[in-house]
């Protein structure tokens, strides 16, 4: 490699520089310039490789073709007489066999799989599909990404200086929502200066505490949503089972056309009907077909409540059976952490 | 026949999805060699992957999936970069081919996955002097700016930057010895 290719490549890998301003000759040794880039990118892929993201651009990439398809098929049904667009798709599809056939058994399966699949679901239908999936005992782990924040805002009159910050402290972002079932979850999350919040119930009771204090724990089991500063806008992410009933009658929900079956993920979309009706203003629900599992939400225009994100989405990360005693606040704290039952005597 | 355009529809799009997701690892690290920013990597995945998508009726089947798919994403990141103005002088078409042709030698090594063919990698990284080791560590896996590294490893930005150039090619060298890597041509 000449000097003046190390020179370009160098500035261009590991000082963050590009050449484009800078005159010159094209490469002469792509021997070393491509053995350098090549070994760059298998470093960055080694390092950053992580299953969990890969298969979300894999279903990522699978919703947009259904979408697009989608729309592609509408504008086909309004030139019906359109048989070049008939012939385009059935050279795809015989293609599309050859293809299929050298990739063997387990497409076929698939196909079959994909053929013999249940008919048409209605919007109703796959909402009660899902909230029945929701209220099943069945233990999921959700990440939390905040996906926009509000813009920065001034603090609302009937606060303190001391309760604003204190209110905008929590960070939900990478937040991590384990739900088993309808009255049991674990919400854990990250407070801006650093200490982490944990908050839950186990069915009996609820509880929650920050890795420095202690416990508080209540009977009520709305008692830690909404009234411990920042909790505000937890609301719709803890009450998942609450929040998708909601959908029944305060929302117009739609589901995305079921021209597609290839992907085992269908999307749901609630509009919120009014101002009245407490929640998001919208709901993005991206579930199995077969059993309602939630694999996606993403929840857009949240109540402002006392901070907090405008759009979040959750995505499910595991589904595997939670650990004895996992929704109980002693599984997340030792023994020695003071313990505040609300009720009680001091 | 709608019935029968239908079930070709659901066969092209089960065949899609599973050569998509045969080679979704190996676009990822393609892109990841021509661009830095993660998320630019992200999105020009979805445009490729769509891209072949849209354009399936044009491939040549009794060739593998691989190369063309690469090409489909090499010439997205060439407008990518003429689109921010920022094409580096050296990233030319030629350039993409010999990237290309190493790509192609790593699909043909053994192994089910792309983990298993890459996976001597590892070893190289393992064989490298200490402060090569360092350099490499710090860059890729702690994920540390150069200026960042230099101060680290304690020496100057500049000597920082050719530690780098030499460390990947001595596993550049190690590669091609393991048969990962082949000698392209000039």
């Amino acid at each position: 490699m000449t000097g003046n290719d190390h020179e370009r490549l160098s500035d261009w890998l590991d000082a963050g520089q590009s050449s484009e301003d800078t005159p010159g000759e094209p490469a002469t040794d792509y021997t070393q310039l491509t053995n350098q880039l090549v070994v760059h990118g298998l470093l960055r892929d080694t390092a950053r490789h992580d299953d969990a993201v890969e298969k979300q651009r894999i279903e990522r990439l699978l919703i947009e073709i259904e979408r697009q398809d989608g729309e592609g098929k509408i504008r086909a049904d309004a030139t019906v007489s359109s048989t070049r667009s008939a012939a385009r798709k059935q050279r795809r599809g015989s293609k599309i066999f050859a293809i299929a056939g050298s990739l063997g058994l387990a497409a076929c399966l698939l196909i079959a799989f994909a053929v013999l699949r249940p008919g048409t679901l209605s919007a109703a239908e796959a909402l009660e599909r899902i909230i029945q999936s929701a209220a099943e005992s069945v233990d999921r782990a959700y990440k939390i990404h905040v996906l926009e924040e509000y813009q920065q805002r001034r603090k609302p009159e009937n606060l303190s200086e001391q309760q604003w910050l204190t209110e905008s402290n929590e960070n939900v972002d990478g937040a991590m929502l384990y739900i088993g079932g309808t009255d049991r979850h674990v919400f854990v999350r990250a407070l801006n200066d650093g200490r982490e919040m944990k908050s839950g119930s186990d069915g009996s009771e609820s509880w929650a505490f920050r890795d420095d204090g202690p416990v508080h724990i209540s009977d009520d089991m709305t008692r830690f949503r909404g009234k411990i500063p920042g909790q505000q806008q937890s609301i719709a992410f803890t009450d998942l089972y609450s929040q998708l009933t909601l959908l029944r009658d305060g929302y117009d929900v739609e589901l995305s056309e079921d021209t597609d079956r290839v992907s085992q993920i269908r999307r749901l979309v609630g509009h919120r009907k009014s101002r009245e009706v407490r929640g998001p203003k919208s709901i993005e629900l991206h579930f199995d077909r077969d059993d309602g599992t939630i694999h996606r939400m993403i929840l857009d225009g949240l109540p402002r409540g006392h901070g907090g994100p405008k759009s979040v989405e959750l995505v499910l990360v595991a589904q595997e059976p939670a650990m004895e005693g996992f929704y109980s606040h002693d599984f997340h704290h030792d023994n020695n952490r003071k313990i505040k039952r609300e009720g009680s005597q001091p | 026949m709608l019935g029968a355009l239908d079930l070709s529809d659901y066969r092209a799009k089960l065949a899609f999805e599973i050569l998509a997701r045969e080679n979704s690892r190996m676009l990822t690290a393609y892109l990841r060699t021509l661009v830095d920013d993660e998320s630019v990597v992200d999105d020009l995945f979805q445009e490729s992957m769509l891209v072949a998508w849209r354009r399936l009726d044009e491939c040549d089947l009794s060739r593998p999936f691989g190369p063309w798919l690469r090409g489909i994403a090499g010439r997205l990141v060439l407008a990518h970069y003429r689109k921010q103005k920022a094409l580096p002088v050296f990233l030319d078409e030629a350039l993409l081919i010999h990237v290309d042709q190493q790509f192609e030698t790593i699909s043909t090594r053994p192994g089910d996955t792309w983990n298993e063919k890459v996976l001597a990698i590892r070893e190289c990284i393992a064989a490298l002097s200490a402060s090569h080791r360092a350099a490499i560590e710090g860059r890729y896996f702690d994920e540390l700016k150069t200026s960042a590294l230099a101060k680290r490893l304690d020496i100057s930005f500049e000597a920082c930057k050719k530690r780098l150039l030499r460390a990947r090619g001595l596993l550049a060298e190690c590669l091609v010895r393991k048969g990962i890597l082949t000698e392209v041509g000039t």
